[in-house]
């Protein structure tokens, strides 16, 4: 998939919110990243961790906020997500590159939960 | 697979990424350096392996971490490991890379170096086992992984799980890989499979990894000649399994059936450690042509190593080994008319013939190997019982394994014993240890020596000989210092001794000296129990700095030099004074001192230092209302310096003085326009003002110094003041240090003995009177030597802390401590270090003793000049891996050899003196004879890296036809030939090349900080700001780090970072909402982003998921998160929350976020913290705002 062409699609309202597919360093995974258009042209980008975590997982959450630059955050029913803004200033190639970054994140983050718990 | 080693580079182009360069070494070491580098990665642009085999000492390791950084240039996401032989040499790399990026990486665009933070991108990883390596590869793949060896050998204990000799599965080895965090899929079939032993299970735990972890692009592997095994043991097949190299095997095919191996790099300065065919064994790790050309004739053999090698000799200054060196005996002749010596030479010739008869009665000791019998270095069988454990005598020896001759020599021992009843007399090996420590002792300029040893015992019998030599020539110097007859008129007539002739003695005196009565102190018979010690030490230097349980003498004048005590003020630098002289007079005008004091210290800076006195009790006076003196001197010296800023706004040495002195002491400090005093010490600043402490008399004394040069920095540009102050503060801080630590605290001891007491003036000026007259020689010549090598000295005390701290600030001062004058290293790797940088540093220890755990890996090259080879070792590579240890490039004989302009050099210390101690005519010197012959055989062999011979046995039988000072003459007369045996130039690239190595675009420190700097004041514009911060950020001296923002705030300024605080909380006022803005960088990204943080307080829970529900739900568009740190502060345990936000800054500067964009940021941001604190006081009773002393 050509991330650059689907933001460009999604930039002019030409396609429902996408979801990129983005290979995994672990064997046989990938991670899926959805893409809004947020508000005055920008984009947020937004992976799925994990779909059930307890609440033990928040000083994580909050050392990977302080670590990198995404917003982390736990919803009510557990599931983990990472996402990232994609400003509207910066170029396609600058928001594909943010896309593939967050991918990456998300997937390193997912193996710290892993890590974290007792089965998986 | 990695962009890297794609194409070929030219020197010039690596010349302009990174630089060699060192202040005080020539060009042409940079250059060989830069050549190295290139020609290495350009061979590993054509072929999987590469080996740096250049001769010891000549930076091998920087070389290889060029290597390591062109990588990363080409290609950011690389993956980089080192495998180095053990932990001391693991801890070298890690502190090298560091200084490497800092000094050596010129282009700072985000792949290599952060512009703004001036860090590597790549941090450190040091694993301490396979699993960590394991589990951080997979966190975060970026970093620069550092293993040693012996993790190779045991990846199967590290899991904790499994254990040799038991047999698991590969499904208990999955869930034990599982419970570290390691998870690994492994297949149903697979779980069943059952391994048998060590081997076994070690091999499958790096099968399953190998599964998990990412491959590697470069592997860098440290004295590589530990890889010449062929494939047999655990360690090889665990490499090969986990990393993917070749497996040992001749079979012609292996290319097609394996993968291809990652890049490696074999480094070794002896890469043929028995023979030549030990290098393509390394090779063969990632090639396996090394091993189809092994049989070939020489000719195809080195024209593949042409292809594959770089080794050169080492030449400082321009002078080869063979003009610098010299190898010398050191001999203990037998002297049988020698009346004084006849039961010495009656005991010597006693064992030599009951040695001889042992050895030989036994078929099988007909051999024995060089260096391997307890006799060679002393009489006293070693004490093998060590709770209940056998162990052996020498080291490196295999386990329970004692030397042929112990038996003997316990027998000798005991019959002496029963028919003297005395000790046994010593070694005169030892005696010659003896001498020199004497020698050097009694120089004006003491000159170090390192000393290896074979037998473990020999450490400890060592240093503590050479600490007993010392207390003896301490004891003569302090009597002659002090004089008989003051010393008879304080002690009495009932020590009527005329000098000191014990330590005992030397107590008493310092018991009276020091305050205590002498009639309560019990003299102590000399004893030899101190001997039993396992550390050596002085007991003259112990009795004035020991800490034990009871007071010891020492310990009242050790405490009154403490920071708040009486004796502090010695060397606590006056920096009034100092500035007085510092400014230039057309500047000052005025006449005095006096004058200048009245102008610095007016009323103004009087009244707003008692006031601040008052405010800050409980930080400047203890319970009982004493001063904390080192604190309120800080403190009035700070309002000098900011008077002095506002007096000479342009005068940077006071504007810089003021910046190191807060780094240093933390406080931020402004006068009062209105003070309101409360005056406390009503004298106390006028007697402040009038003080000269050491710093202020030291700079009037003989200005020939280079030492009193840096005091007065006379030469320094306006632009060179930060660094020479910063410089000028590291020098003074290691000087006070060292006072307090090493012999220098006997010229403390004799001036206060001088001045009659503690009072600090006196002492400061008979202290500088010692330093400076003759007394001081010893001291005075450590002290230039220190300001010489400061900054070399900086690099290797300084790396091991937080890389935010500048290098002056971080240095770990407690390397320092326990200063003896000889020091020993035999085992453990946890005190080994301190040894180093002592040794290094031209203060004590002089001597140091070690066995061959210091033989590799280890640099003592910066102050020594002298080797001493007591245990000899049974290889001419080993003893080339001895010497190499002084034999470096920056060592003290190169320094030497930069001032001499001749064709030769001349004077011992432009010498590096290898040297053998041996008994003459026995087969102590038989053994010597026997290495050195091989030596001399294989010398042009070992230059070329070649060969460095099997290990030599010694038959008992044998005589040596030539004596081994025959022997060290040809070897000193020996030329080398020139020639480099493997060169660089047919690996470097000629024209131009493609323009990967370019620096990248990305915005520059100056253009970021410009553009912040432009934001914040149009934003000042928007939001109703009452303190411009602006300016604030402009005038931060650090301002890549933290910088304050936003309203009515106060700042506090700790450890060099910008904490914002609103004073108003404490009164429970109003406030309105901080913000902190500050820089960072995502080394993932390879992008700076501005985040941007609104702290709301403490809470003694976790953050409650309401609020975390609020935040997204209410500001659902823009990206704010709840920051919560938990812990932060140790007594409360409360969790510190904030909200925050983060604005990326691409490469590209059009892309940056705009006014408007900053602004609704900034504004989303106070509001919903506001809200959310709100929320939160509403939620808890226990939730308290940030206080200005908690945010301190």
């Amino acid at each position: 998939m050509n991330i650059k062409e689907e933001l460009t699609k999604l930039n002019e309202g030409r396609a429902e919110p996408l979801e990129v597919v983005v290979e995994s360093v672990l064997p046989g995974r990938e991670q899926v990243v959805r893409i809004e258009a947020g508000p005055a042209g920008g984009f947020a980008a937004r992976s799925l961790i994990s779909d059930d975590v307890g609440e033990g997982v928040r000083e994580d959450i909050a050392t990977w906020n302080q670590q990198y630059p995404l917003v982390c955050f736990r919803l009510a029913d557990g599931r983990l997500h990472a996402s990232l803004e994609l400003p509207r200033e910066a170029s396609l190639e600058t928001k594909a590159e943010l896309v593939r970054y967050l991918a990456r994140l998300a997937d390193r983050l997912e193996y710290d939960v892993r890590k974290g718990r007792d089965s998986f | 697979m990695t962009e890297a080693f794609d194409n070929p580079l030219t020197a010039r182009q690596v010349g302009r990424v990174l630089n060699f360069r060192s202040p005080g070494i020539e060009e042409a070491i940079a250059r060989e350096q830069r050549l190295g580098t290139t020609a290495i990665y350009n061979i590993l642009c054509r072929r999987h392996v590469a080996y740096l085999a250049d001769e010891v000492g000549m930076g091998k390791t920087y070389q290889a971490l060029g290597v390591a950084a062109l990588t990363w240039l080409m290609d950011p996401s690389a993956k980089i490991l080192i495998i180095t032989p053990r932990k001391a040499v693991q801890q070298k790399w890690h502190r090298d890379y560091r200084n490497f990026v800092s000094t050596n990486v010129t282009l700072a665009d985000n792949r290599l170096k952060e512009p703004l933070l001036d860090r590597a991108v790549h941090p450190r990883c040091f694993c301490s086992n396979l699993i960590e390596l394991g589990q951080e590869v997979c966190r975060d793949p970026s970093q620069l992984f550092m293993t040693r060896f012996s993790s190779y050998s045991w990846v199967a204990r590290s899991l904790g799980v499994l254990d040799s000799g038991e047999v698991s599965t590969g499904g208990e080895v999955a869930e034990a890989l599982h419970d570290n965090g390691l998870f690994v899929d492994v297949r149903d079939g697979a779980r069943d499979a059952i391994f048998h032993g060590s081997t076994e299970q070690n091999v499958e735990v790096a099968r399953q990894m190998a599964k998990l972890i990412p491959e590697f692009d470069l592997v860098i592997v440290d004295e590589a000649q530990k890889l010449r095994n062929k494939g047999g043991n655990i360690r090889t097949q665990v490499l090969n399994t986990l990393l993917g190299f070749y497996p040992w095997t001749e079979a012609r095919d292996i290319e097609a059936e394996y993968g291809a191996p990652p890049r490696l790099l074999l480094l070794s300065a002896t890469p043929a450690h028995g023979s030549e065919d030990d290098i393509y064994t390394q090779l063969s790790y990632a090639s396996k042509e090394a091993l189809r050309v092994k049989d070939r004739p020489w000719e195809d053999r080195q024209a593949y190593l042409d292809q594959v090698m770089v080794r050169r000799l080492r030449k400082l200054a321009g002078f080869s080994k063979y003009d610098y060196r010299r190898e010398n005996p050191v001999v203990w002749e037998r002297d049988t008319n020698s009346p004084e010596r006849v039961v010495d030479e009656l005991f010597l010739a006693y064992v030599q013939r009951e040695l001889q008869s042992e050895l030989e009665r036994d078929d099988t000791t007909t051999q024995v190997e060089v260096g391997f019998l307890e006799s060679f270095e002393s009489y006293e069988p070693s004490e093998l019982e060590t709770d209940g454990d056998e162990r052996s005598t020498h080291y490196e020896a295999e386990d329970d394994t004692v030397a042929p001759d112990h038996r003997v020599l316990a027998g000798i021992a005991e019959d002496f014993a029963q028919a003297t009843g005395d000790d046994l007399p010593p070694h005169p090996k030892q005696r010659l240890v003896d001498q020199a420590a004497r020698a050097s002792f009694e120089a004006d300029e003491p000159e170090k020596l390192l000393i290896f040893v074979r037998r473990l015992a020999s450490v400890r019998e060592l240093t503590h000989r050479i600490c007993r030599v010392y207390d003896d020539v301490a004891l003569r110097r302090l009597s002659n210092q002090i004089g008989p007859e003051r010393i008879r008129s304080r002690v009495g007539p009932a020590y009527d001794f005329e000098r000191f002739e014990t330590p005992e003695q030397f107590r008493v005196y310092a018991e009276v000296v020091l305050g205590t009565d002498a009639k309560d102190v019990e003299v102590e018979a000399a004893t030899s129990g101190g001997d039993d010690e396992l550390v050596a030490e002085s007991r003259v230097l112990s009795t004035l700095r020991h800490q034990t349980d009871q007071i010891s003498p020492g310990e009242k004048l050790l405490r009154r030099l403490g920071p708040d005590e009486s004796l502090a003020p010695v060397f606590e630098e006056n920096l009034v004074r100092f500035l007085f002289r510092q400014l230039d007079d057309e500047r000052v005008q005025v006449e005095s001192y006096e004058a200048f004091c009245e102008r610095v210290c007016d009323d103004r800076v009087r009244e707003t230092f008692h006031q601040l006195l008052s405010e800050g009790r409980d930080y400047f006076f203890d319970g009982d209302g004493g001063g904390r003196f080192t604190r309120i001197r800080a403190l009035l010296n700070e309002l000098v310096l900011v008077r002095c800023e506002e007096l000479w706004p342009d005068a940077r040495v006071a504007t810089e003085l003021l910046r190191i002195h807060r780094d240093i002491h933390g406080a931020k400090h402004e006068l009062a326009d209105d003070p309101n005093p409360d005056e406390r010490f009503p004298d106390y600043i006028d007697g402040f003002l009038e003080h000269r402490s050491f710093w202020d008399l030291a700079r009037e004394r003989d200005e020939d110094l280079e030492f009193v040069q840096l005091l007065r920095g006379h030469s320094v540009s306006d632009a060179e003041v930060g660094e020479w102050l910063e410089y000028r503060e590291f020098i003074k801080r290691i000087f006070e240090k060292n006072v307090r630590v090493s012999e220098a605290v006997l010229h403390f001891f004799v001036a206060y003995d001088r001045a009659g007491g503690a009072q600090p003036q006196r002492l400061a000026e008979e202290f500088a009177d010692i330093l400076f007259g003759p007394e001081g020689r010893r001291t005075r010549y450590r002290i230039e030597e220190l300001v010489e090598q400061g900054p070399a000295l900086q690099k290797l005390a300084g790396g091991q802390l937080d890389d935010d701290q500048p290098l002056y600030a971080e240095t770990r001062w407690s390397d320092f401590d326990r200063q003896q004058p000889a020091l020993g290293a035999m085992g453990g790797t946890s005190s080994r270090y301190p040894v180093i940088v002592k040794f290094n540093a031209p203060f004590f220890p002089d001597f140091v003793v070690a066995t061959d755990v210091f033989r590799e890996g280890v640099d003592l090259h910066m102050s020594c000049n002298r080797v001493w080879h007591f245990g000899m070792v049974s290889n001419p590579g080993d003893i080339e891996q001895r010497s190499g240890r002084i034999d470096r490039y920056f060592s003290k004989v190169h320094r030497e050899l930069q001032e001499q302009p001749g064709s030769e050099p001349t004077g011992s210390d432009s010498h590096l003196h290898i040297e053998y101690p041996y008994l003459a005519r026995t087969i102590d010197e038989e053994q010597v004879a026997r290495v050195l012959e091989r030596k001399l055989e294989v010398q042009p062999l070992m230059d070329q890296g070649l060969s460095v011979t099997e290990e030599i046995r010694l038959n008992l039988q044998d005589r040596a036809e030539t004596t081994a000072r025959e022997l060290l003459r040809e070897l000193s007369d020996l030329t080398g030939d020139d020639t480099t045996p493997f060169p660089v130039e047919p690996h470097l690239e000629r024209g131009t090349r493609s323009g990967a190595l370019e620096p990248r675009p990305h915005p520059d420190s100056g253009q970021l900080l410009d553009w912040m700097a432009s934001k914040l004041a149009e934003l000042e514009g928007r939001v109703p700001l009452t303190q411009s911060i602006a300016k604030e950020f402009r005038e931060a001296s650090e301002p890549d780090r933290a910088f304050p923002a936003l309203t009515n705030l106060a700042v506090v300024r700790r450890k060099g970072r910008s904490h914002l605080v609103d004073p108003k909380t404490e009164a429970g006022e109003f406030r309105e909402q901080p913000v902190q803005f500050s820089l960072g960088f995502s080394a993932e990204l390879r992008m700076h982003y501005l985040r941007l943080s609104s702290p709301m307080g403490d809470h003694a829970e976790p953050v409650p998921t309401v609020l975390q529900r609020t935040l997204h739900d209410a500001y659902a568009d823009a990206p704010l998160r709840l920051h919560h740190n938990p812990g932060v502060s140790a007594q409360r345990r409360h969790w510190r929350i904030a909200v925050a936000t983060d604005l990326l800054l691409p490469a590209d500067v059009a892309e940056w976020p705009t006014l408007d964009r900053l602004h609704s940021r900034l504004t989303q941001l106070a509001e919903a913290a506001d809200d959310l604190e709100w929320r939160l006081r509403e939620m808890s009773q226990l939730r308290q705002d940030l206080t200005y002393e908690e945010v301190r």
